[in-house]
């Protein structure tokens, strides 16, 4: 404290004189708090009573500056336009304590409003926490129809079999991104959508540049097949899968041959063919952004999440569609949407958001081109086409054939977490080899889902 | 005679002996000044220019704007004065707190001191994550959830680290001065306030740096109690440039913001420091 | 008690004892109350729930002790145990005679001194979540500042936070570059060794392996015992540089125990596990503590032993 350091005994005024405006600070705090605190926790109570402004928290977790500025311009479109009925606050949390936070707020009992869809709030489902929200969809004519909402894709989100509990607004996939100046400069053709892994190998194999005994240019980098979802696109091309069902899988089976083919290549061309940089070459801080980004990878597969990243590249580069196994493509997909808790104190308003963000800002989503429109209409639009790479709308039209990478299961994120990743790490470090990995994830995961 | 050749070759040696120190801190100094440098230049980096290699050690075309952008997107004011807010009161609970209570432990009997005492020192060894769920539905029962209380007022209540501290440097004040006052009729309060306190300007100092530190970087509890954006503090704001998992880091305007947000800390360091060593050095963990 | 110095009756006595203990624990009141409020609580309704299966979502349901005998059988929770232990064993005794021989090299009255002081104070300073953002960067294999400078000096550096071999030693040489608070307090320990003692010994013809092995070490065993008991406890608590920088992989090789903890508790929802992981947890560091302490006889110097000097 800096009254001590100057050696004499601090004047009992002085100390009064500080508690007292301590205290006074304190007092206001506690007067601020209950103020701020009181009204949100109380006017729900009753709150549909006419004339009230419905206040409600939306949760998400924060991507960059400006997807999260736009986000909450977002939150202000809306307020705007249901002034005096519903008012919405943003809160955005760094992912690793985005859950965290919304599941304290469920063990405080006051669980959060709305927030954002991800893999964790099928647990949330599973304890009966969520709302069903079907009929708010059935209530909107739009959400039924097949040209503008894919019909297939959103009923995954059909937990019970018959209604849906999560609203969706914007739509992910995967796609392989190339660097037209890498082939431009090499005069190779650019991948297309007859492309198939097999071929891959062959125009990887021209692309790379080799100084002495260490490679300059990569023809391929193994992107996001380095994760599961990523590389079980690979397994379903072949007719396989990584477990039995999406929903409350029985059983894993990774080590089936169609699964094992799928590792197995990837790991082939990083160890044996060396087409890809291996993992300890790809470390790049994050994701793949750095290796791309570092104009030495001519291509790689992603999510197209990474659009709007990549469109500050200082090169040419555009996308084609997941490339073919044989004679099958396989693509996955995931929903961005909201979930709302079914105990919230604002569900309604709650929900009018989440079936906002589905429907009529789904234009201005389509403009601003932070996602990509779960509506096929936005989607397609110019506003939103014009802003995309060329190659964009071939795989916004394959929508419809993707399937879901997910899986749901109370045990996932666990069975994730302590037997899937860290196997595949070392698959990817040439640790292992596929079958094996293949196998022990078997092995192990399956006791987990038996054990409950 | 043999004293005197001993004094030579002596500050022969001395001198030997100081260069090898200099030159021995200089590279520990590098070393420990490479983190530094390199928050210092990526934060001056373009964006395009963060993922090269070899790296830029300097970057060619210093990108001041980059603590520019960082201050108005960050709304640094806003999260600077919450985090001085609730710093200040932290620190003044816990000089307020740490004194008074230790000054119970280390001079006044009572049956259960010492129990209490070790109880106290037990709470150091708890790993936090136990208590935090119990905790938070204690705040929010009471309603204190977004607000800054549950970070203020534990710091009223002592902390056992900090007692501890205080307590063992009471020990090793002469029991005389209060013996003496004790006789003029002084009350056992107005002993510690007017003898005590005064004297332990630099043990005061030290706890106070090491309180500043500690809620200056504290990043969970903010997180985990506040939830508006006005309410953060910078340690929680500084997640903004991070991204998410499936989209990186802006690591340019990440670093610039923790380049920035280092800066009180620093300063505060520098002006306490003369205090400091000496702090420690009265509390009784020294030699 | 010193103020008994006038020889009272016994109910005076009674009475000053009581008055005593009434201040006692007028002063001690902050830290009891806080006990009782904020610690005393939420430690009972943890125990309580290391007895439950609990997720946060429902409620928690009474399932005994099988929270505790499920560990015994988790592969990962050993594995989190020895990371735990490991960089315990090496982090501890690697700070400590860091943090000793800075400080005496920072105990020479010279020039700069305070200069030197404060940079290596600096990263204590500065930790944080802000920081361990840094490291990543700068064990990053191919852009990072620690390879690129072992490329000048013609080693390849191996890739640190992705490789089993390294990731640890990562977090490791983190944790040795914060060493600056252990440092500062040995610095105070040094500055009480009364210098006639040293001077003494140099007369005596000691050399300086010998006055530091005989007069330094006794000297500040006190200080020595604080910081390994602080470093004890520091260590098996790592939980965010292992938690930002590595995220406990790559395959586990960085799964502290704080780390298995959190992840259990907020991400997989066995917050009753993770509760009875956290018993478990303060346990052990209990335990390292009392044999800290019952070891101390055998190599603390203690103060009373040459109070007679004084």
């Amino acid at each position: 404290m800096a009254t001590n350091e100057k050696g004499g005994p601090l004047s009992r005024r002085r100390f009064l004189r500080t508690m007292a405006f301590g205290s006074l600070v304190m007092a206001s705090g506690v007067i601020a708090a209950c103020g701020g605190a009181a009204p949100a926790a109380d006017a729900p109570a009753d709150a549909p009573a006419t004339g009230e402004v419905a206040k409600f928290k939306a949760m998400y977790w924060s991507n960059s500056p400006v997807l999260d500025e736009n986000f909450k311009k977002r939150a202000d479109l809306f307020n705007a336009k249901f002034a005096g009925k519903y008012e919405v606050t943003i809160e955005l949390l760094p992912w690793d304590q985005y859950w965290p936070k919304v599941d304290l707020a469920y063990a405080s009992k006051e669980p959060i409003d709305a927030y954002f869809w991800d893999v964790q709030a099928y647990g949330h489902y599973k304890q009966g926490l969520l709302k069903n929200v079907q009929a708010d969809l059935d209530a909107v004519a739009d959400f039924a129809n097949p040209d503008l909402y894919p019909q297939e894709q959103m009923a995954v989100w059909k937990f019970d079999g018959a209604n849906m509990y999560a609203i969706p607004e914007n739509i992910q996939s995967m796609a392989l991104f190339y660097n037209k100046d890498i082939f431009d400069a090499a005069g190779v053709a650019y991948p297309d959508e007859n492309t198939t892994w097999d071929d891959i190998k062959v125009i990887a194999e021209k692309l790379k540049k080799v100084e002495g005994d260490t490679v300059t240019q990569w023809g391929f980098d193994v992107g996001d097949l380095a994760v599961w979802w990523g590389s079980i696109s690979l397994a379903w091309a072949q007719g396989g899968n990584y477990f039995d069902r999406v929903v409350e899988p029985t059983k894993f089976t990774m080590s089936s041959p169609e699964a094992v083919s799928a590792l197995k290549w990837i790991q082939d061309m990083m160890y044996v063919e060396k087409l890809a940089p291996d993992a300890e070459t790809r470390s790049v801080v994050g994701q793949e952004v750095g290796i791309f980004g570092s104009n030495k990878v001519a291509m790689y597969p992603g999510g197209t999440w990474m659009i709007s990243s990549n469109q500050q590249l200082p090169f040419k580069w555009d996308m084609a569609p997941m490339p073919k196994w044989g004679e099958n493509r396989a693509m996955p997909y995931w929903f961005g949407g909201w979930v709302i808790p079914k105990d919230g104190k604002q569900t309604e308003a709650a929900t009018a958001w989440a079936i906002w963000c589905a429907t009529e800002y789904q234009q201005t989503m389509a403009e601003t081109r932070d996602w990509i429109p779960v509506r096929a209409d936005a989607r397609n639009s110019a506003a939103f086409l014009d802003g995309m790479p060329s190659g964009f709308r071939q795989i916004s039209d394959s929508i419809g054939s993707a399937r879901i990478g997910d899986v749901y299961s109370a045990k996932v994120q666990q069975i994730l977490g302590e037997v899937i990743s860290p196997t595949l790490d070392q698959v990817w470090n040439n640790k292992i080899s596929a079958e094996d990995a293949g196998k022990q994830i078997d092995e192990k995961a399956n006791a987990m889902l038996a054990e409950g | 005679m043999i004293v005197r050749r001993r004094m030579t070759s002596r500050s022969r040696n001395d001198l030997i002996a100081t260069l090898f120190t200099v030159l021995v801190l200089t590279m520990g100094a590098i070393v420990i000044m490479i983190p530094f440098f390199w928050m210092l230049t990526t934060s001056l980096k373009r964006a395009g220019d963060v993922y090269i290699s070899p790296p830029q050690w300097i970057p060619v075309d210093p990108q001041f704007v980059n603590y520019e952008t960082a201050i108005t997107r960050l709304n640094f004011g806003v999260h600077a004065s919450n985090t001085f807010m609730i710093v200040v009161f932290v620190m003044i609970g816990t000089l307020f707190s740490a004194s008074f209570a230790a000054y119970g432990f280390a001079r006044l009997n009572a049956p259960g001191r010492d129990f209490i005492f070790m109880i106290l020192l037990g709470t150091l060894m708890l790993p936090w994550a136990v208590t935090m769920v119990p905790t938070y539905l204690m705040f929010n029962a009471m309603g204190w959830v977004n607000t800054f209380l549950p970070l203020i007022v534990p710091a009223f209540f002592g902390n056992a680290f900090y007692v501890f501290l205080m307590r063992q440097f009471y020990i090793t004040i002469p029991r005389e001065l209060e013996e003496s006052a004790m006789i003029d009729g002084a009350s056992i309060y107005q002993i510690w306030w007017y003898i005590m306190l005064p004297l332990s300007g630099p043990v005061m100092a030290t706890i106070a740096v090491f309180t500043f530190v500690a809620t200056y970087n504290d990043f969970f509890t903010p997180l985990i109690y506040l939830n508006d954006e006005s309410k953060r503090t910078i340690a929680v704001a500084l997640t903004y440039f991070q991204g998410s998992p499936r989209i990186g880091p802006q690591m340019h305007l990440l670093m610039a913001a923790v380049t920035m947000s280092i800066v009180p800390p620093i300063i505060l360091f520098i002006l306490a420091q003369r205090y400091f060593v000496r702090g420690i050095a009265m509390t009784g963990i020294k030699g | 008690m010193a103020r008994s110095s006038v020889e009272p009756t016994t109910p005076k006595r009674n009475w000053r004892r009581r008055r005593e203990a009434i201040d006692a624990y007028v002063f001690m009141s902050p830290v009891i109350i806080g006990l009782l409020v904020f610690t005393i609580g939420p430690i009972i309704v943890s125990l309580f729930l290391s007895f439950t299966k609990y997720n946060l979502l429902s409620d928690p349901k009474w399932i005994g002790i099988d929270n505790y005998t499920k560990m015994y059988g988790e592969e990962l929770f050993w594995k989190s145990l020895s990371v735990s232990a490991i960089y315990s064993i090496v982090s501890v005794p690697v700070g400590l005679v860091v943090a000793l021989f800075l400080a005496m090299l920072l105990n020479r009255k010279m020039r700069g001194v305070y200069f030197f002081r404060s940079i290596y104070y600096l990263p204590t300073v500065i930790s944080g979540v802000g920081v361990a953002m840094l490291w990543r960067w700068i064990f990053n294999g191919q852009y990072g500042v620690l390879n690129t400078l072992l490329r000048t000096v013609g080693v390849k550096g191996p890739n640190w936070l992705l490789d089993e071999n390294y990731a640890l030693a990562a977090l490791i040489i983190t944790s040795i570059w914060g060493v600056g608070g252990t440092m500062l307090i040995f610095l105070a320990g040094l500055q009480g060794i009364p210098s006639e003692l040293l001077e003494a010994a140099e007369i005596d013809g000691a050399g300086r392996w010998a006055q530091f092995r005989y007069i330094t070490l006794p000297m500040i065993s006190h200080v020595t015992f604080f910081n390994l008991v602080l470093g004890i406890i520091g260590a098996l608590q790592v939980f965010t540089d292992a938690f930002v920088i590595t995220n406990g992989g790559p395959n586990n090789a960085t799964l502290f125990i704080a780390v298995y903890l959190y992840r259990h508790a907020f991400m997989y929802l066995n917050f009753g596990y993770a509760a009875a992981l956290a018993w478990v947890l303060f346990l052990i560091v209990m335990l390292l503590t009392l044999m800290v302490f019952r070891s101390s006889p055998l190599w603390v110097f203690y103060e009373r032993e040459r109070q007679g000097r004084s």
